[in-house]
């Protein structure tokens, strides 16, 4: 009872210091990303599409990583950041390619250090090769003001106040980026990945990294398990770890100050509880079996918002919640629309990254007037 | 529909089926009303496997694919994406299509890429049987037969003039014409010509939740058309008193649309395939030992348009280029069977090469090479043995494959029971196939597996009850692993399985000309791999398989009644996302209007249940209803 409490009385505080008085204004339903020229192609013949990533809110504005690859996801044009209003509508955009436009190819997770943005690039993976590393931009100018290569592709990353940590996306490594220089300093640093499935007949993947309560966090998996591991934040030292099941493709923190997995092969959602000399897990909620591929998961207060790129949906889940009540909201972005990452506005409002159907799209209760809303279960 | 009124639908047509019998409906003096004889137990290639042999004559009168006849067996399950004339495979005791043989008289058949065969490019109007060999079976049919064999064996020679011809249409737009013809030739020649069409508008209605809980929301099937023409040649004739000649020719083409999971359909893209073969085969007798020579070669072809990894695109544009990939191959084997007291001896040996051709693979070559003996002992009391060794070399592939068989009859019961162990070479597109986020893995080995099985068989007359149990083991497994973060697969040695079942089957004579058939199978499918999917079942292996199916041929009416049932079976390989149980009933009554001339009706599906998918999210039609014409002289 005490613990209930307690846990009543965390949601409180978190609603009232995290959540925000009023709710965000209302985004439009749609918006179209640019296509062909506005893409900067390299071949004016053979342009790419949109193929938007990741995506961070800063001020007003709404930021999303364009990929700009085709059908066969061969690279047609630099990584871009689309710079959105989403009350208005309207995109601009940021070449993040440099001079030759290969700078930074496959552009994919977006953070901010509160003053600047940063973008994971992860190169051409099909291709050449080339445009791995970090860009950072100035939101206020729209210029890149700094970059580097990077050996491997990177995967999500952690600012903290001196290092940008990134995880390899395929090795079970982090890597430490001097925010100072902008030089990468630090890594190939092992972390623990599953004793099953790893190379060389198998693989592994590094796919997020996370600052919690000034500890880093980083997770390596595959398809036969994954382990998520508390490193400290000055050397990439292993403190402990935890068994987070297979392919833990994102994770993140809620609003108790829990950290939320989810995993893109067994949908499950399972969340890591921290305390001072253990990591524990527990898996709070499967989805159904029409859902697949889970891809993203994001949390506001203690609401969390999960994308499945296979089955196009979306879902809205209440923490306070348990067993199948968690679940709250579902929406489909419809067929082929591939939703890959979603960013919530506030407890109820999200915007919804499609990279197949190359659209943004705002989920909200809001039924009204044809717009896409949380059905509930 | 709602079940209660199909299942109304259901009851009338049985009492349709019945009414003769109530009125004491006499025949007329001479009517034939089944096929006379004894069915043949088993394939002569493993006269002791656990197999199912099929008439394809019990089911005329009905619009039957391959696919919809070998599910009368046990120990097979049946894959197929979307409705008629879409891709359909075969998995046998839970083996994936890959590890499983298909064989068209003895010829096997293979995809482009080397692997699975779509079942649904062979035409079942041409055949004459189906034989169903279960169990690891490399010894007895070469490598590959992990799961077992499918052998179709297609219209045989007749020895006088006789022919058909078949007609069917119904819902969304699909129609078959079917004609066959056979003549003697010269003194001692007979030769056989049939073809067979095949069309469908594919345009079927299916109905999903877009989300949990929410309404159900109606969608139409698009682009799966699918227009196939298939031919069958053949020739015989006694060159000597003491030697036979057999030509075979076979083709078969095909245009379809390919529409995709309906989560991502793909209406853009399409199939074109053309397939055919030529065997030549000469046997003889030379005292007591019987010889058999044997040259085959065959060509597939396959082109996709439209068409990329996740999704379509238009044909014809930039960045999206025509797939054409191409196989063939070429064989010759001899084989001599000598009795030696009470053993029969059989020695073969058997080369040849296999070529790829395509943009996704580049050009491959490998050489074929096989010995084998074997020997059918007939050890007295009704015991037998039937020992097998076989040595195959597929391109740097080598493998042994010795497998036994013991069976024990007195009279009409029969105890059996068989081992074998075997490989599967990777295919063409396992080693090579570069495609979007597909990766080739050249270095691949070859699939293991062993296993044991027995069981018992009652059989008198048409009568058949036969029970039995198997397990498995397979390690080795070609597994294509995602790279979550790259976006691409890559096929690797890296699986293990072991998988046990049961497998039950009757076939029930019964009073007024009536057949009942069941088959029961089931499987335990389970994951050895290491790590978070060990001790889980394997994917797509339903657990529990039922088949009844209640029959009449008589000389003015006809009619069957069929159900299948197929259970809950996990979709993926961590036991958290599962595909539901699916009941599917079907029946069909005709009667003979004048003459040679039958019209029959057949409603597949009676449930019109419209929320049916089998993998990767590809739906099933609903209800569907055909008419059937047809003439035999």
């Amino acid at each position: 009872m005490d613990h209930l409490k307690k846990r009543i009385l965390l949601f409180a505080l978190v609603l009232s210091a995290c959540g925000g008085k009023y709710k965000a204004p209302p985004s439009v339903p749609s918006i179209a990303l640019p296509s062909a020229a506005a893409l900067l192609p390299f071949d004016a013949g053979k342009p790419g599409q949109a193929r938007p990533a990741g995506m961070n809110a800063f001020g007003s504005k709404v930021y999303v990583a364009l990929q700009n690859y085709d059908d066969s996801y061969t690279v047609r044009g630099p990584g871009l950041l689309g710079v959105m209003n989403p009350v208005a509508g309207t995109v601009t955009t940021i070449n993040l390619g440099g001079a030759d436009g290969s700078r930074c190819l496959y552009p994919y997770f977006i953070r901010d250090d509160g003053s600047k943005l940063h973008v994971s690039c992860t190169g051409d993976i099909f291709g050449t090769g080339k445009g791995s590393g970090f860009v950072e931009v100035d939101p206020g100018t729209g210029n890149v003001t700094r970059a580097v290569k990077t050996a491997v592709g990177p995967s999500g990353f952690a600012i903290t106040g001196s290092k940008i940590w990134f995880g390899d996306a395929q090795a079970g490594n982090v890597y430490a980026l001097d925010r100072a220089t902008f030089a990468v300093t630090a890594g190939p640093l092992p972390i623990p990945c599953p004793s099953t499935g790893g190379p060389p007949n198998g693989f592994y993947s590094t796919s997020d990294v996370l600052l919690v309560n000034g500890d880093l966090y980083a997770a390596c998996s595959n398809s036969t398990g994954g382990i998520l591991s508390r490193l400290d934040a000055s050397t990439g030292a292993v403190k402990m770890q935890v068994q987070v099941g297979p392919n833990a493709v994102e994770f993140t923190e809620t609003g108790d100050g829990r950290i939320a997995v989810i995993s893109g092969t067994d949908n499950k959602l399972r969340l890591v509880s921290i305390s001072n000399n253990a990591l524990t897990v527990a898996e709070a909620y499967k989805f159904s079996d029409a859902t697949s591929v889970l891809n993203d998961v994001h949390a506001r207060d203690n609401f969390l918002f999960t994308v499945a790129s296979g089955s196009n949906t979306v879902q809205r889940l209440d923490l306070s919640k348990t067993g199948t009540q968690i679940l709250v909201g579902e929406a489909n972005l419809g067929q082929s629309a591939s939703p890959f990452t979603i960013l919530p506005l506030d407890d109820d409002q999200a915007l919804v990254a499609n990279q197949m159907s190359n659209t943004i799209v705002s989920v909200s209760s809001d039924c009204t007037g044809g717009k896409l809303c949380w059905t509930k279960p | 529909m709602p079940p209660s009124r199909a299942l109304g639908r259901f009851a009338i047509l049985l009492v349709f089926l019945a009414a003769p019998l109530v009125r004491g409906e006499e025949r007329a003096a001479g009517e034939t009303i089944e096929v006379a004889g004894e069915r043949p137990a088993a394939s002569s290639r493993a006269p002791a496997a656990q197999a199912t042999v099929i008439e394809t004559a019990q089911y005329e009168g009905e619009v039957r694919s391959v696919s919809e006849m070998i599910l009368s067996a046990p120990g097979v399950s049946v894959h197929a994406l979307g409705g008629p004339g879409q891709a359909t495979t075969l998995s046998l005791r839970g083996a994936t299509a890959d590890e499983s043989v298909v064989l068209l008289d003895g010829i096997p058949l293979q995809g482009p890429g080397g692997g699975a065969v779509d079942l649904a490019t062979l035409p079942a109007v041409l055949l004459d049987r189906l034989v169903v060999s279960r169990g690891v079976l490399g010894a007895q049919y070469g490598a590959g037969a992990l799961g077992g064999a499918l052998e179709l064996l297609p219209r045989a020679r007749r020895e006088r003039t006789t022919g058909g011809v078949q007609a069917s249409f119904g819902s969304f737009g699909t129609a078959q014409l079917a004609a066959d013809g056979a003549m003697p030739v010269g003194e001692s020649g007979s030769a056989l010509l049939a073809v067979q069409g095949d069309r469908t508008l594919g345009n079927f209605e299916y109905a999903r939740q877009l989300t949990a809980g929410s309404d159900v929301y109606g969608f139409t099937r698009e682009n799966a058309d699918a227009l196939r023409g298939s031919a069958l040649a053949r020739y015989g004739a006694a060159l000597s008193p003491a030697t036979e000649l057999d030509f075979l020719l076979q083709g078969s083409a095909g245009d379809r649309g390919v529409p995709g999971p309906w989560t991502a359909p793909t209406r853009r893209t399409r199939q074109l395939d053309q397939a055919g073969l030529a065997g030549l085969r000469l046997r003889g007798a030379a005292g007591e030992a019987v010889w058999t020579a044997r040259a085959w070669g065959r060509l597939d072809r396959i082109e996709l348009r439209g068409s990329q990894l996740f999704s379509d695109c238009a044909d014809g544009t930039s960045g999206c280029p025509r797939l054409d990939q191409r196989s063939s191959a070429t064989r010759g084997a001899g084989e001599v069977e000598l009795p030696a007291g009470d053993h029969g001896l059989k020695a073969t040996l058997d080369g040849g090469a296999e070529w790829t051709h395509g943009a996704a693979t580049g050009p491959h070559r490998r050489d074929l090479l096989a010995v084998a003996l074997a020997d059918d002992w007939a050890a007295g009391q009704g015991l037998s043995l039937h020992p097998a060794l076989r040595l195959d070399k597929i391109g740097e592939a080598f493998g042994a494959s010795p497998g036994i068989a013991a069976s024990w009859k007195t009279f009409a019961l029969e105890l059996r029971a068989g081992w074998g162990l075997s490989f599967r070479a990777p295919t063409f597109s396992e080693l090579y196939l570069t495609s979007g986020g597909v990766g080739p893995n050249p270095s691949l080995q070859p699939e293991r597996a062993w296993s044991v099985d027995a069981g018992a068989a009652w059989r008198r007359g048409k009568l058949l009850l036969s029970a039995g149990v198997f397990w498995s083991q397979y390690r080795e497994l070609i597994v294509y692993e995602l790279h979550p973060s790259a976006n691409a697969v890559t096929p690797l040695n890296i699986g293990s399985a072991h998988l046990a079942g049961l497998e039950l089957q009757a076939v029930l004579p019964l009073p007024a000309g009536f057949l009942l058939e069941a088959a029961y199978s089931f499987l335990d499918a389970i994951n050895d791999r290491p790590g978070a999917m060990q001790s889980q079942h394997l994917s797509y292996r339903p657990p529990h398989r039922l088949f009844l199916r209640l029959a009449r041929r008589g000389d003015r009416v006809e009619g069957y009644a069929e159900t299948s049932f197929t259970s809950r079976m996990p979709r993926d390989l961590y036991g958290s996302a599962f595909l539901s149980a699916q009941l599917l009933l079907s029946a069909g009554a005709g009667a003979r209007a004048f003459g040679p001339l039958w019209l029959d009706l057949e409603v597949k599906n009676l449930l019109a249940d419209e929320t049916f998918e089998d993998i990767f999210h590809y739906p099933l039609p609903g209800l569907s209803i055909a008419a059937i014409a047809r003439a035999r002289l």
